[in-house]
């Protein structure tokens, strides 16, 4: 699915950032996740969510031929951002004043490297479960003069959904109301049929189930409605 | 009673960009401490009837500024360390002012 935003949702450094991006082919690889694409949606379908943090994930396919990307530490550096190393976990973010990007590849079942080495991008990024979900049929966005990928509001919502149940440490009650908040502000937007397709496209455990139907109990959220069951499985 | 759990919403939004900040404060300042303070620039010394400039490291050590000797390839050497410094400060500072503007709105409830 295509789409285009006029004007811009994002203030201008934020644009300057995906344009660099997006003129790397970073957005071949690559999504922006976590609150952002909320910014497109609710600018694109008039959803009242304006809530967002400083920080701006992206997610990224870890299989990529070394010569097909661009070091991105030089990149952001000539935009102004310092990298900052977790020498506790080695990932790498980049900072720029109260801003923050940082980089997120999917984490399969069993591995316990705390993170990625990125050759192709030259960036080391956090393992998380269930990103998977978020390249699941995404989104190209428009915007101005430069295209990015995020997340389809349906694989957002299912993304959401789950891991609201999972967050750990001190704000994860917090994390966890705005996972849910945004999911209710989805749940107005998404095709019960687009659902019904990533859940047949993405193989999820009794708990992972149970993590959505909990969730949607938490937010009232009427499963039916917006496809959220699982037929023969 | 639904408009007081979207003030909720927005206070837990708040309160989880406030924990953000402060622990990318933390991290900036732990970076900083491990860069080399100061900026550099240049002493002229009279000696002989003769004028050399030297290049050196201004620091500030408590209430005086010092002022160590460097060798060109030393400034140069340590230039790419300070500006970082000079960059994370300038962010750390940034987050601080976040956090206190965060601080206030939530204080007022």
């Amino acid at each position: 699915m295509d789409l285009a935003c006029k004007p811009s949702p994002f203030e201008a450094s934020v644009n300057i950032l995906l344009r660099s991006l997006s003129q790397v082919g970073f957005f071949d690889y690559g999504l922006m996740v976590g609150s952002w694409p909320m910014v497109v949606y609710a600018q694109m379908y008039g959803l009242r969510y304006a809530l967002r943090t400083n920080d701006i994930d992206f997610a990224v396919v870890e299989a990529v031929r070394k010569n097909a990307g661009t070091r991105l530490p030089d990149l952001l550096g000539q935009l102004g951002y310092e990298l900052l190393t977790d020498y506790s976990s080695g990932v790498e973010k980049f900072v720029q004043d109260t801003f923050e990007v940082e980089f997120l590849v999917h984490r399969r079942g069993g591995t316990v490297s705390p993170a990625v080495s990125l050759p192709a991008w030259q960036v080391v990024a956090q393992p998380l479960p269930f990103i998977d979900i978020l390249f699941l049929h995404p989104v190209m966005v428009t915007i101005e003069d430069y295209s990015l990928r995020i997340p389809s509001p349906e694989a957002l919502m299912v993304h959401k959904l789950i891991i609201a149940q999972r967050r750990t440490g001190r704000d994860r009650l917090a994390k966890k109301e705005k996972d849910l908040q945004q999911c209710s502000v989805l749940a107005e937007i998404v095709s019960a049929d687009k659902v019904q397709r990533i859940l047949h496209e993405k193989r999820m455990s009794k708990v992972v189930r149970k993590d959505i139907a909990t969730s949607c109990m938490e937010k009232n959220l009427e499963m039916d409605a917006i496809g959220l069951y699982w037929i023969g499985k | 009673m639904r408009a007081e759990k979207k003030d909720q919403s927005v206070f837990n939004m708040l309160k989880s960009e406030r924990d953000r900040c402060f622990e990318l404060a933390e991290r900036l300042l732990q970076e900083i401490d491990q860069l080399p303070k100061g900026s550099l620039g240049e002493r002229k010394v009279k000696s002989n009837g003769k004028e050399y400039i030297y290049p050196c490291l201004r620091y500030r050590f408590g209430s005086k500024v010092e002022y160590k000797h460097l060798s060109q390839q030393g400034a140069e050497e340590l230039r790419p360390a300070l500006e970082r410094r000079k960059k994370l400060e300038k962010s750390l500072k940034a987050n601080n002012k976040r956090i206190a503007t965060i601080d206030a709105i939530l204080s007022k409830g």
